[in-house]
């Protein structure tokens, strides 16, 4: 957590070394209790890894998940934090329960639980310098979880296993996607967080959001830069990130240097 | 490169497709190599086609994703001719058997209602020309060894075309954002990849612009009632034989390919 806060990077094998799994969500758990002893609230979790391309890309095999506190909440166009260090920007489908969803629950309990479901992008951030982690090194730093940008409503009765999405980037590179790509669809991507929740004593509730999973590979977000994704419709929902460090200079400073 | 090097290239590409041994690159043979003579090739096969009887039913367009554009070096699409029997029936196997090393991608196929004639073509033109849209399944192949292949290796073995698996519902233009149509594409019912129109350079729609606007220029219309495989919304995926592939659509249907057991 300090880390985080002074904006430093870490590497795993200097700092916790091969811990497991179970140790690293008591990590994460710790790290959780520090942001809500500071005055954030929990609103929800976001699952890490669901997709293939991004457990190729990490070179993790099973997915994870970290929790999302109030202040990691944006809406869309709004900067990210200036504490970010390497902060990289993923496509997802963000789902907000309507009901209570406890573990074990069937596909048909887990889409009835379902509130309402959004276009988002997610901001991660590691502490871990280069995103070079295992999934223990990633699941003690919350997912790397930093944002979740809230986006645009997804039609009611929409198939969140078809719905498409392209992720634009600061160069203009697209990504294109479905909602399968979390999990083969998002609703099991809930279930299994719930299944996940469970088995560590705790639950979904209602009102909580929840961050399925990356559908595309996560692209970095340089400053100055802006990432936006555009979901079959619904419409857009962008994130961007300040310069680093403002210019400073003043017109008298450009007529001095001649240009 | 002469006219006799492009014919006996055609040759040895075509006696490929019989023989089912791929040959080696052509750029490593012959230096000289361009992108005229590299159509000029696939245009005397063409020849070759139409005189053994074959129809062209349309064109397939190629190396429309960015990913694919990077690979190659290449900053434009290429495009192949569809003959007739290219075309396989979504309810039989496909013969495994007849490719060298097949790739399968997912594809909006275009259907024209009318000839569209380039250059000069707009996005604008291209629609109105469409009829409507199929989901598809293009079976890609090389008969370039290792699928080692360069653009003007790819452009002279017919835009690496092999076949082509057509679903049956229609679907109009106006009923479906071809940019945002999501794909998922699942091998033997697992999920093996997803994407969406915009893959296509963008979208579908620009890729048929640009093969009416390519094609115009060497006195080609496209034609009412052809094909038109806009590129592949997912990257490549290999096959097997015995494998199924289904592409699902949001909002186009669906496609089923199956492939025989029988090897080469």
């Amino acid at each position: 957590m300090a880390a985080h806060e002074a904006g430093h990077l870490l590497d795993p094998g200097a700092t916790v070394g091969p811990i497991d799994l179970r140790t690293a969500y008591a990590v994460q758990a710790e790290g959780l209790a520090l942001r809500l002893a500071a005055g954030e609230r929990l609103v929800g979790w976001k699952i890490g890894y669901t997709s293939a391309a991004m457990r190729a890309q990490m070179r993790v095999d099973a997915p994870n998940f970290g929790p999302l506190t109030d202040r990691m909440l944006l809406a869309g166009g709004e900067p990210v934090s200036t504490a970010l260090t390497q902060p990289r920007v993923e496509p997802e489908i963000l789902l907000i329960l309507g009901d209570d969803l406890p573990g074990g629950s069937d596909r048909d309990r887990v889409a009835h639980a379902v509130g309402e479901a959004r276009g988002a992008l997610e901001v991660v951030d590691s502490v871990w310098r280069d995103y070079r982690f295992r999934l223990e090194d990633n699941t003690a730093d919350g997912s790397s979880a930093a944002h979740a940008v809230i986006g645009p409503l997804l039609p009611a009765g929409v198939d969140l296993a078809e719905v498409g999405v392209t992720l634009i980037g600061p160069d203009g590179e697209r990504s294109e996607a479905t909602g399968a790509a979390a999990f083969g669809h998002p609703l099991d991507a809930l279930g299994w967080l719930a299944d996940a929740l469970a088995a560590q004593g705790s639950r979904l509730r209602a009102g909580d959001i929840v961050l399925t999973g990356g559908l595309t590979a996560a692209v970095p977000l340089p400053s100055g830069a802006r990432i936006r994704a555009d979901f079959a419709g619904a419409g857009e929902v962008s994130v961007r990130r300040e310069a680093a460090v403002p210019p400073s200079r003043t017109p008298a400073d450009t007529a001095e240097t001649g240009t | 490169m002469d006219d006799a090097t492009r014919v006996e290239v055609a040759a040895s590409l075509l006696e490929a497709y019989r023989t089912r041994q791929p040959i080696e690159p052509l750029v490593e043979k012959y230096a000289g190599l361009e992108l005229d003579d590299a159509y000029a090739i696939q245009q005397h096969q063409v020849q070759a086609w139409l005189g053994e009887g074959r129809v062209i039913q349309g064109h397939k367009v190629g190396l429309t994703s960015g990913a694919m554009q990077r690979q190659m070096g290449v900053d434009q699409p290429d495009y192949g001719v569809l003959r007739d029997d290219m075309f396989y029936p979504e309810d039989a196997p496909v013969p495994a058997g007849i490719f060298l090393a097949p790739r399968i991608e997912p594809e909006i196929a275009f259907v024209l209602s009318r000839d569209l004639t380039g250059p000069g073509v707009t996005v604008a033109e291209a629609a109105a020309a469409v009829d409507f849209v199929l989901p598809a399944l293009e079976i890609i192949d090389s008969r370039i060894r290792d699928w080692k292949i360069t653009i003007l290796d790819t452009i002279a073995d017919n835009a690496s075309s092999g076949g082509v698996m057509l679903g049956s519902t229609p679907t109009r233009l106006s009923d479906v954002d071809l940019r945002l149509a999501g794909c998922n594409l699942y091998g033997n019912g697992a999920l093996v990849a997803t994407g969406a129109g915009g893959a296509v350079l963008g979208s579908p729609l620009l890729s048929l612009a640009w093969l009416a606007n390519t094609v115009g220029r060497h006195g080609v219309t496209l034609r009412a009632g052809h094909v038109v495989l806009p590129g592949s919304v997912t990257p490549a995926q290999p096959v097997r034989p015995g494998d199924t592939w289904t592409a699902q659509f949001a909002g186009i249907g669906s496609v089923t390919a199956r492939f025989g057991q029988e090897t080469a």
